[in-house]
């Protein structure tokens, strides 16, 4: 990936593209609005039934998701 | 669990309150500004980096009342107690999208509060005056809340009657009028090595001496159903899916409407200061999981609590000697104090900003604002320490639950409003009014439970009364639209313009030196 921030800003056409990126940020509400789709006690990890720890993996992920987001389009 | 008194738990509750209280006086040398101007004592000069942002926006979310009521809930109601987590999963994606316009435009017209950007992004004062109406009456019962949160480990302490909580109070309002802002800013690093070391410690110790998290969960998955009204460690109803996701959901959106939340965004230095904070607040939230799942822990240690709120000290007290006991519930008590001040200053703000400069005092100058608003502060707090002195506390938590569905209210003039000028400011108006009664209605006629099962032609539909409350208003405030502009031209002026919601241009054009003023 180039870096163009170094000569003071991006082209608009550069920055226009960019935008795509933040699709990026619809992903988490995908995953977690609907717990028909995760609310299951197996299979269990490390002794936490699904729907915890499916959630809880979510917390790290939305925080990769955020932060590429933020490295893209800044 | 009997509480008795414990001297030694006692003394280092003490001696960590006296340390945060000489913190907080401190605090007012902290980059120091002229703290006779709003924006010094109520923002501390829109001065603060990525790091200060975190711990005091950390501190505004993650309070001493979620410290006690999450757990509580989970150990009462189980998973739907869980909704929390997806909540504050959901919530970065918004922070990182939706505030740094608002920030931008903020720091371009000098706004303090969200109604200041209604007024002027709709030219409209009656909408500024409900923004700053429905704010103030939000935040009122959560800072009561959190004088509950201390009162609870009082109490766990063998302490009872209203003096001590007096003294914490009196302790917080006098170093909130002496430093302003950046007196929690600065006592929430402190709360914040308390709280975590206190998170890690219980999730490493606990679970060892119940035999594991398997056992925990097997332990709850027995005991929920019992409860009454009977519970569950997995969802399992489309009711109970469609209520969970409409609360995390309802909730994420609302959260950042929340005025003390705002005045975390309002007093960044930065935009990407706040963008970067919706991937470090992750770390709370992984904090707020853990302590959610205390209530299991309670579960499973067959702890039998004199009410909910117990539930987290009772562990404690189970667990730990007595000085750690003090230790965690400083950790409570300082995670009182933390956003009682930044509620209280943010409903000041709003007062002195949005009701008294508005309709009395055209005029004011910039000491008599900050002023206002030192002693309004200080009114917000009295209120709130009458309100639970005076009354049951689960007035305030029904207040509280309400906050929530009136604070949501302010969607479609606020983060819509940062989008597109679309909505007529008298739409909004009527819209916002139409929110309000229906929410209310709905989280009232069930017995202030935060689901409201939506039933039209024999389809029924469970969900949060905040989403179908902030539905109603969205459809009105359209449907009023479309009426007004017929009836001609009465929309009000606009005073912000498109580049005032960038922030990214101005941060290259201008050296780092000039955003630091």
């Amino acid at each position: 990936m180039q870096n163009n921030s170094a000569n003071g800003g991006r082209r608009p056409e550069e920055r226009g593209s960019r935008k795509w990126w933040y699709l990026l940020l619809v992903i988490p509400f995908i995953a977690l609005l609907d717990p028909q789709f995760y609310a299951f006690d197996a299979p269990r990890l490390f002794g936490w039934p699904f729907f915890y720890w499916y959630q809880f993996i979510w917390l790290f992920i939305t925080a990769g998701i955020v932060t590429t987001v933020y490295r893209m389009t800044r | 669990m009997p509480h008795k008194f414990d001297p030694v738990a006692l003394a280092v509750f003490a001696v960590l309150f006296f340390f945060v209280t000489v913190v907080g006086f401190v605090s007012s040398r902290w980059r120091r500004g002229d703290l006779s101007l709003l924006s010094e004592w109520g923002l501390a000069g829109r001065r603060f980096g990525t790091w200060v942002t975190w711990f005091l926006v950390g501190g505004d979310i993650y309070t001493a009342y979620t410290f006690i009521a999450v757990p509580a809930l989970v150990f009462g109601a189980g998973s739907t107690g869980f909704f929390a987590v997806p909540y504050t999963i959901l919530v970065f994606p918004i922070l990182f999208f939706v505030f740094p316009r608002l920030w931008a435009v903020a720091r371009r017209h000098d706004y303090v509060t969200p109604a200041d950007f209604a007024r002027g992004r709709y030219g409209s004062g009656g909408l500024a005056l409900a923004i700053a109406f429905t704010g103030i009456l939000a935040t009122m019962p959560y800072i009561a809340l959190q004088l509950v949160g201390i009162q609870v480990v009082l109490a766990a302490m063998g302490i009872s009657g209203e003096i001590p909580l007096i003294v914490a109070f009196l302790i917080l309002a006098l170093y909130t009028i002496w430093s302003g802002l950046r007196a929690p800013a600065l006592v929430a690093v402190v709360k914040d090595i308390l709280i975590y070391t206190t998170v890690i410690v219980m999730v490493i110790y606990i679970p060892v001496q119940l035999g594991g998290f398997g056992h925990i969960f097997d332990a709850a998955a027995k005991a929920l159903p019992h409860n009454q009204p009977p519970a569950t460690l997995i969802p399992s109803s489309g009711a109970a899916f469609s209520g969970y996701s409409t609360l995390a959901l309802g909730s994420a959106f609302a959260l950042f409407l929340y005025p003390h939340a705002l005045t975390g965004v309002f007093s960044a230095k930065s935009g990407n200061s706040i963008r970067w904070n919706a991937t470090l607040l992750t770390t709370y939230s992984i904090a707020l999981a853990i302590i959610a799942l205390f209530g299991y822990m309670a579960i499973a240690a067959s702890l039998k609590p004199a009410s909910s709120s117990f539930t987290v000290p009772d562990l404690v007290l189970k667990f730990f000697p007595s000085w750690f006991t003090g230790f965690a519930f400083a950790a409570v008590g300082i995670g009182a104090l933390v956003p009682a001040a930044i509620m209280s200053i943010a409903a000041a703000n709003l007062f002195t900003r949005n009701v008294y400069k508005e309709y009395f005092r055209r005029n004011i100058s910039d000491r008599e604002e900050s002023t206002v608003a030192k002693i309004v502060s200080l009114i917000v707090k009295i209120g709130a320490l009458a309100f639970v002195i005076g009354l049951p506390t689960q007035y305030a938590i029904n207040l509280q639950l309400l906050g929530g569905v009136w604070i949501l209210q302010t969607l479609p003039a606020i983060m819509i409003g940062l989008y597109t000028r679309w909505f007529h400011r008298w739409a909004l108006i009527i819209g916002w009014l139409v929110g309000m009664v229906t929410g209310t209605y709905m989280a009232a006629s069930q017995a202030f439970s935060p689901v409201y099962p939506l039933s039209i032609g024999g389809l029924s539909f469970t969900a949060y009364a905040g989403m179908f409350a902030v539905i109603a208003n969205l459809i009105v405030s359209a449907g009023l639209t479309l009426v007004f502009n017929a009836l001609g031209d009465t929309r009000g002026e606009d005073e912000t313009t498109s580049a005032d919601y960038q922030d990214i241009e101005e941060q290259k054009a201008e050296p780092a030196g000039g955003l630091a003023r």
